[in-house]
């Protein structure tokens, strides 16, 4: 049962800090008056969560190491995938090349943003930096999926008796619950968009986040150790 | 020969999931629901009368999944009365498609009430011209995404060790979300404000300001579908298609741990592709003048 309760700490505070890196634009990106993913921070982390549930429910009789890197890989496939496209669209679909204003100069590419940026935007599309931030934020979330996935099938299997497929389906939709929670309150403290690790405004929210993020963990934990106990 | 069959089952998979994003996301852009909605309501609240449809209950993935769940669970009972598959299908996915219905019908008459302080009127031909639209393409969505869940559960060897009803809400929600991630782009930043250049981002003064007229008479969603049919649809589509077919594809060829290492390279290639179009993105569009 410790191993459970810090797992799940452990798992939804990555999912957290996760968050906190997927670059994400909201409504506004999606009239390219805002650069990152056109849409809300919770939606596109659940559906990055679901990749990784989806991936590590065929992956989970094999070592744990094997389990925690197959959900990694899903939702970094995922979201490298998703933001792709979305870059496809705006630079073929809206005619926009992709930039920033939320930093001066792409530390990996060294493309300078503000002359790129169209007047009275904030900018369009992900930048290289940004879409690192945003494979860096899937692998956190995807990890920490599936740890607390690992961690609840462990401990369920061990004590019922039910088919395989029930076991995994309670199992799924236990994760899901952490991963929509911890976006939700992870997405309240970004407060709108946030551009990942380079922004200047992931300094400032980082931290903060990753507190919530973990005592609201713990209250999970509490819940699904006592709920897990019971069975 | 089980690879084989598991190799076209896979490829079966992605080719259902292509027409799901299509469908989905032009589902999405006739009864327009997600983030440019936006500024569909906006609209009338800076004096734009507008002929668009206005249904945004929820975000796009929320939406797409519960009424996936619907279909998929109506399926799974149809299946466990030992009904045939294509019927189970197909009759989930009318119900599903007419709780949709209804919830579209609603949902576009309260919107619009709600907007009676700035003189929005229900045009009740916007409400029969875009329903059958929005049907057609709902029905077609969730049959898909209740036939790629019937793949995955009970067809795909090894099977998805999950239950039939959860995995057709998972794929809802990551359609939803794949969805609103990429079409969403091409109705919100270039298809609603037509007037405006190609080649630039909305400008936070222009929100609101949408093109309200076409080239004959008022510009509708029924527009917007056929616009964003040329590229949002397909695209998005083929983005579901390929995380559907890649996430699973690699570990039927490769086996699990190989396979890791694969899915690893190909993120890496991906990242390379995206720096290429970045650089030439840049190349050819070129700085914007200052004002």
């Amino acid at each position: 049962m410790i191993t459970l309760l810090l797992s799940i700490i452990v798992g939804a505070t990555l999912i957290g800090i996760g968050v906190h890196f997927i670059p994400v634009g909201g409504a506004p990106a999606a009239l390219s008056t805002s650069a990152g993913i056109p849409t809300g921070a919770p939606m596109i982390t659940i559906g990055m969560g679901i990749t990784s549930i989806l991936v590590t429910s065929l992956t989970i009789n094999q070592s744990e190491i094997i389990v925690l890197l197959s959900g990694a890989v899903a939702s970094m496939m995922m979201m490298a995938i998703t933001m792709f496209f979305s870059n496809l669209m705006h630079i073929y679909g809206v005619g926009v090349p992709l930039a920033s204003a939320t930093f001066q100069k792409d530390p990996i590419t060294g493309f300078e943003q503000e002359e790129y940026v169209s007047p009275g935007t904030k900018g369009h599309g992900i930048p290289t930096v940004s879409f690192i931030s945003g494979l860096i934020g899937s692998l956190l979330g995807g990890i920490g999926g599936s740890l607390a996935y690992y961690a609840l099938y462990t401990q369920i299997v061990s004590k019922v008796t039910w088919s395989y497929m029930i076991i995994n389906s309670v199992v799924a939709s236990l994760s899901l619950i952490i991963f929509i929670i911890i976006a939700v309150i992870a997405s309240y403290n970004i407060g709108g968009t946030i551009q990942g690790f380079y922004d200047k405004k992931f300094m400032k929210k980082i931290v903060t986040g990753t507190i919530s993020c973990f005592l609201i963990a713990i209250l999970l934990s509490i819940i699904y150790v006592l709920f897990i106990g019971g069975l | 020969m089980d690879i084989i069959f598991n190799l076209m089952v896979v490829t079966l998979m992605g080719l259902v999931a292509v027409i799901a994003g299509i469908f989905e996301d032009l589902e999405s852009d006739v009864a327009s629901t997600s983030n440019p909605n936006s500024q569909v309501q906006l609209a009338s609240e800076v004096g734009n009368l507008h002929k668009f449809f206005n249904r945004a209950i929820s975000g796009e993935p929320l939406l797409v999944g519960t009424m996936a769940t619907i279909s998929g669970t109506i399926c799974y009972v149809l299946l466990s009365l030992n009904q045939p598959i294509l019927l189970s299908l197909t009759i989930s996915a009318v119900i599903a498609t007419l709780v949709q219905l209804v919830l579209s019908i609603t949902s576009y008459m309260g919107r619009i009430t709600s907007q009676a302080l700035y003189n929005q009127p229900i045009f009740m031909d916007v409400l029969y011209k875009h329903i059958p639209t929005m049907v057609a393409h709902a029905f077609i969505t969730l049959f898909s995404i209740t036939l790629l869940s019937y793949l995955m559960v009970y067809v795909m060897n090894p099977q998805l060790p999950l239950t039939f009803p959860l995995v057709t809400l998972l794929l809802g929600v990551t359609l939803g979300s794949v969805g609103s991630a990429v079409g969403d782009i091409h109705y919100g930043a270039e298809k609603l404000y037509q007037t405006e250049k190609f080649g630039a981002g909305i400008p936070v003064s222009l929100n609101g300001q949408i093109t309200t007229i076409s080239s004959i008479g008022s510009n509708s969603s029924i527009d917007v579908v056929k616009f964003c049919s040329k590229f949002a649809g397909p695209l998005t589509g083929l983005c579901f298609g390929i995380i559907i077919f890649l996430s699973f594809w690699q570990s039927l060829v490769f086996g699990i741990k190989l396979g890791l290492i694969f899915g690893f390279v190909i993120i890496i290639l991906i990242t390379i592709l995206n720096g290429f179009l970045e650089h030439k993105s840049r190349k050819k569009y070129g700085k914007y003048k200052k004002e």
